[in-house]
């Protein structure tokens, strides 16, 4: 039953208990408004002609536009508690000393009474939906709204019934109804300490550190004015405020006069009692069950703006019903008020609540109270003294309709312009995340005139040798172009990287250097930094002197140099090999120097045969060369040989190295410059590798590193990255969707994948999580392996999230999806319900709207059923499926299935190293790389496994055994199984702390640095974790100490 | 920021530590991320135990690292502080004194978390940073 009704009212569980807090307070307050209003204005009738009306209505206006504007004063100035309880009690107070004082001089006390007892009423419920709409979190208010409303009209027709019967009994005069409201607002004085305190408890905002230094000196009401003017969303909600208000004041007083014109007082006030009971109970109804499906569905905007369309449609149907008399004016304008009231009660004042709730708490409410207070009122006093000025007779009323029409029509196109910046809200609300928009301004503003001029003056004005080296770097990242004569300058500075750089830029700007730089520069004295970089440039040099000066540099000690030399000399004199002969020889004495027993020798040979250039004969002969002798050269014992191998390959950019290099990648030590071998392919190399993604039994890490090089080209293959991320294997998926992601931010939109596909993607992903959802539910008892797979599933979910929310990003507004996936595990409950909000805002498309409610975790209703495989012996498996190998080998392994659990090695390496505390905090499959660098092994009783003050690089784990950790040769500890030593060695490679050595024979797991390195490097979960650990170990040890 | 000001942060930004693994190029966004703050001397940066919502990097001025009434350390340019509490979402584990007027970049946690993600350099980095922490602590 209370589920039914909570489906009903569409809200969620978790919002009954603030429901139980605020609707008494809502349904209260209002209450005692409609006594309020009824009493004041039976007060005044009675004791006041009715011409009087008009103006008090004006004084009424002015003073609760004053009275909100103490309000916004003291707002600043109070707590959230202290505000309230004075609000209430000064209310309260109010109402008691005016009963007392009305036997004194009744006419006057009427008018007092009319003028402020109206004003605290409004300023009631005015703070009532602002604690609703400040301290509760955007989601939780828009589904709440329309039941507080709902609460609040019911309030107030209990409020009117009350005075009704009260009176009727006689028992007391109009004006004791007001110590009843005193009393029924006494009810919320004592209880708000309790409701305010429960909010706050629910919602532990963040402040910003900097929001100290920032108090301005202008009052309040001043940055309330302002900061309607400055927010779009406020400005626009002020506009349509004041219009709407203008429409119904004017609606209200033709409908007054067609009354008058059409009813005696009796059957006005029979007429009149019928029309307020049926619009409440409507009220009542559409606010309950109707008022947050049409938000949800039509949007805030539409619903905002659907009353001004009935106005408007109807004082057009008004108009034509009086100037033609074809049917009776009386109806129409009976139809439209009872129209309004429905809509704005219902409706726009909701709609009007749930637009503030994404913006800072502190300035919606300060806004909001001088919009409802000062703007609407404002509204009414203008219209009063229109109507007064204008005096309108009855027969002319419908004069007035044109205004109500263009008023309307404004609100309308308002209101159907304003969701745009309630999403910028929302995206504020969030806080300046900048970082995506700043790449993006960057990337729009280029580098201006100004950031070139920056840099050349740098360079010139630079005092140290590291102030221009640091400019130069500055140069050539960001590529901005600096003058020849300043770079041949500084080609030939004192300082080896400053001229070496100038030499590198003057590269990449193509600027040839002169001929007498060069002679100056290919000097044997010269660092051999700066001649290499010399030499490098020489390709276009033909000028006899330089060469001759070029060659006599082969035999330089650095290896390097004699290499490129002796390159040269080969161009140059080993030019005329015209015979098959003479290629043979030198064929044959290169394939020597390649097999020679001297690395020195291999290398060089290598390094000739890289800077070879292919044409004519002596190029196809070393291409044959190269291609059947490089390969071989990444088996060569010597790593230098075989990095020189790897970067000839990236020079000489033939078809045939792609595999070879491709292969490299799986090589840790060759991983780095074979990435940057084929990424020096360029477009060349997309052909060879996207066959060998398509095709080759790629490892994941040569996939993703491939992934990578082909991002990184100028014109990536976006289908091929697109077939990857449609990949049934989640981590490629992961890998493609990223790929694809990143490369639409850098790139723009023209690598963006068509849609529907990205639509079906991000279906996919979310049908996932529906999955994942579902064998949730289905774990069994918990065991140490069964919360290893929860772990594991949870792991997976946040990674199938991620996907779904990337892909989002792609379909719909890439910084909005971006903001509401970083906020969206927010522990601010206000921050995460923006996040979602957001979503809910951007996400349209009908199938994929279910991940809003998956991502809105405090939805715990159920979610509907996809058709899967139905639940048999092994109904997890099945939802599993084959896309997640890994949580399917957990799972098996777990034993949660009731099976025996499946022998996994793996998988107990991956506990086992949870177990250190370096990767405690992190979940299992990040491990599995780990898992596959640890290498086993057994040792005797007695020896030294790490030796204090010599440097390694090693991490140790204990399968089994003792060691003893020894500080000199004083036993400080002993190691046994589980524990781990080395561990911070491995991150930096420090001299050993102490020394350890086994006690017993013993069994340990050892983790070479250089291959965690190199896992770093490509798994950043990893490195994010390790982060994580250090920080929170350095914490502890601060504890300690 | 104008292009000169974002320039003139990436050269400051070259300076510390922290970003010796990132390009001029990625540093562009970087830069346009921080904001910068001065203290004078005896300010409190932030105080033990509070709420941790930016890491901050030193461009001039030295700072004190407090525990208590205790002085930890003395950092100094390029250096950084702060990043602790913005890794793990506790609170600050130390206050921080200005010893010599300080310019400081201060860089919002979400952000902070955001550069981590885009650039590994950066993690290997504030690992490096961690790891001298833990032994010269330890």
């Amino acid at each position: 039953m209370r589920e039914k009704v909570e489906q009903l009212l569409g809200i969620e569980p978790g919002d009954v208990s603030v429901l139980r807090l605020l609707a008494f307070t809502f349904a209260v307050a209002a209450a005692a408004a409609i006594i309020i209003a009824t009493v004041t204005k039976s007060l005044f009738l009675s004791n006041n002609a009715l011409e009087r009306l008009p103006w008090v209505y004006m004084g009424s206006g002015v003073f609760t536009a004053v009275a909100a504007l103490v309000y916004v004063q003291a707002a600043q100035r109070l707590d959230d508690l202290k505000r309230s309880r004075g609000l209430f009690g000064l209310a309260i107070g109010s109402l008691v000393f005016l009963r007392l004082l009305f036997p004194l001089h009744e006419q006057t006390m009427s008018l007092i009474i009319f003028v402020w007892v109206p004003s605290m009423g409004h300023l009631v419920i005015v703070q009532s939906w602002n604690m609703a709409a400040t301290m509760l979190p955007t989601r939780q208010v828009k589904r709440l709204a329309p039941v507080l409303a709902g609460l609040a009209t019911i309030g107030a027709a209990v409020g009117g019934a009350t005075t009704r019967l009260l009176l009727n009994a006689s028992f007391i005069g109009a004006e004791d109804m007001m110590l009843v409201a005193a009393g029924l607002l006494a009810i919320p004085f004592f209880r708000i300490g309790r409701v305010l305190g429960t909010l706050k408890e629910n919602l532990p905002e963040t402040v910003e550190e900097v929001e100290a230094g920032d108090r301005s000196r202008s009052s309040e009401i001043g940055r309330g004015f302002r900061s309607i003017a400055k927010t779009p969303l406020l400005a626009r909600l002020a506009g349509f405020v004041f219009l709407m208000q203008v429409a119904s004041i004017l609606i209200d007083f033709q409908f007054s006069g067609e009354l008058k014109k059409h009813f005696d007082k009796d059957a006005m006030a029979a007429f009149l009692g019928g029309f307020y009971w049926l619009s409440n109970v409507i009220v009542l109804f559409v606010s309950f069950f109707a008022t947050s499906r049409i938000v949800r569905w039509l949007g805030i905007g539409v619903a905002l703006a659907g009353v001004a369309v009935l106005l408007a449609v109807g004082s057009v149907v008004y108009l034509l019903a009086a100037t033609t008399g074809f049917t009776s004016a009386f109806y129409v304008m009976a139809a439209i008020a009872f129209g309004e009231r429905i809509g704005q009660f219902a409706m726009t004042r909701t709609a009007v609540q749930m637009l503030v709730t994404p913006l800072d708490a502190k300035k919606a409410e300060r806004a909001k109270t001088l919009i409802d207070g000062v703007i609407y009122r404002g509204a009414t006093v203008l219209v009063s003294v229109v109507l007064l000025v204008a005096a309108p007779s009855f027969d002319r009323l419908h004069v007035l309709s044109p205004a109500v029409i263009v008023a309307g029509a404004v609100v309308l196109w308002i209101g159907l312009r304003i969701g745009p910046h309630y999403r910028k809200a929302l995206l504020d609300g969030l806080r300046a995340r900048r970082i995506d928009t700043a790449v993006a301004e960057y990337r729009r503003l280029g580098l201006g005139r100004q950031v070139v001029d920056d840099v050349e003056q740098r360079i010139n004005q630079a005092e140290t040798p590291d102030q221009l080296r640091k400019a130069l770097v500055v140069a050539m990242e960001l590529r901005c172009p600096v003058g020849a004569s300043t770079l041949e300058r500084l080609a030939v500075h004192e300082d080896a990287a400053v001229a070496s750089r100038a030499l590198a830029k003057m590269a990449e700007q193509h600027v040839v250097p002169t001929k007498a730089l060069m002679l100056e520069l290919l000097q044997p004295e010269r660092p051999a930094e700066v001649l290499r970089a010399a030499l490098d440039r020489l390709g276009d040099q033909h000028a006899p002197g330089v060469i001759e000066a070029a060659i006599a540099l082969d035999g330089h000690p650095d290896l390097g140099v004699a290499a490129m030399a002796s390159a040269l000399r080969q161009k140059v004199y080993g030019d005329a090999p015209r015979n098959a002969k003479q290629t043979d020889e030198m064929s044959i004495a290169l394939e020597a120097d390649l097999m020679s027993s001297s690395p020195n020798i291999r290398a060089r040979a290598i390094r000739i045969t890289g800077s070879f250039d292919f044409s004519g004969i002596r190029g196809r002969m070393a291409s044959k060369l190269a291609e059947t002798g490089l390969p071989r050269m990444l088996d060569d014992p010597d790593p230098r040989v075989r990095q020189e191998a790897v970067e000839a390959m990236g020079q000489l950019q033939l078809e045939a190295f792609v595999e070879p290099l491709v292969a490299a990648l799986d090589r840790g030590e060759l991983r780095p410059s074979a990435i940057n071998a084929l990424s020096r392919y360029g477009e060349s190399a997309v052909g060879p590798i996207s066959a060998q993604i398509r095709g080759g039994k790629l490892s994941l890490m040569q996939r993703k590193t491939l992934i990578n090089v082909l991002e990184r080209m100028d014109d990536p293959p976006t289908t091929l990255l697109m077939s990857q991320a449609r990949s049934r294997d989640a981590a490629i998926r992961d890998h493609g969707i990223l790929a694809l992601w990143r490369l639409t931010r850098d790139k723009g939109s023209k690598t963006r994948p068509p849609e529907p596909w990205l639509k079906e993607g991000a279906a996919r992903e979310i049908q996932l999580l529906h999955r994942y959802k579902e064998v949730e539910a289905k774990l069994g008892s918990p065991s140490f392996r069964a919360e290893f797979f929860n772990a594991e599933l949870i792991a997976e979910r946040a990674r199938a999230e991620r996907r779904a929310f990337l892909l989002l990003g792609m379909i719909y507004n890439r910084s909005a999806i971006y903001r509401a996936y970083t906020h969206y595990r927010s522990p601010a409950r206000r921050t995460r319900s923006n996040a979602i909000e957001l979503l809910d805002q951007h996400v349209t498309d009908k199938e994929l709207r279910p991940f809003v409610r998956l991502a809105d975790t405090d939805s715990t209703s159920t979610i509907p059923p996809i058709g899967f495989p139905p639940p048999g012996e092994d109904a997890v498996a099945n939802l599993l499926g084959e896309d997640n190998p890994w949580l399917l080998r957990v799972w098996r392994w777990s034993g949660a299935s009731g099976d025996e659990p499946a022998k996994d090695g793996d998988i107990d390496l991956v506990v086992l190293l949870k177990s250190v505390s370096m990767f405690s905090e992190m979940s299992g499959e990040p491990l599995l790389p780990v898992a596959a660098i640890v290498k086993p092994s057994e040792h005797q009783a007695g020896e030294i496994i790490v030796r204090e003050g010599e440097h390694g690089t090693q991490m140790f784990l204990v399968v089994r055994g003792t060691l003893e950790v020894l500080r000199g040769s004083q036993r400080v500890a002993t190691i046994g199984a589980r524990d781990a030593f080395g561990e911070l060695a491995i991150l930096d490679g420090a001299p050993r702390s102490a020394s350890v050595r086994t006690v017993e024979p013993v069994a340990l797991l050892t983790i070479e640095g250089a291959d965690f390195e190199e896992q770093l490097d490509l798994h950043p979960d990893l490195g994010l974790g390790i982060v994580r650990m250090l920080s929170k170990r350095l914490r502890q040890q601060g504890a300690q100490a | 920021m104008t292009p000169e000001q974002t320039m003139e942060t990436v050269f400051l930004l070259k300076a510390v530590t922290l970003f010796e693994g990132l390009t001029a190029q990625q540093l562009v966004p970087v830069a346009d991320i921080l904001t910068q703050v001065t203290y004078e001397e005896d300010d409190i940066v932030f105080e033990e135990g509070t709420e941790g919502h930016a890491l901050f990097l030193i461009i001039d001025g030295e700072v004190d690292v407090m525990k208590g009434e205790r002085k930890v350390a003395t950092l100094g340019v390029g250096e950084v502080f702060g990043e602790m509490a913005v890794l793990d979402r506790a609170v600050r584990s130390a206050t921080i004194r200005v010893r010599r007027d300080v310019v400081l970049f201060r860089i919002a946690r979400e952000d902070f978390q955001d550069l981590l993600e885009l650039y590994p350099a950066l993690t290997k980095a504030i690992m490096k940073v961690l790891v001298r922490r833990l032994r010269a602590t330890g």
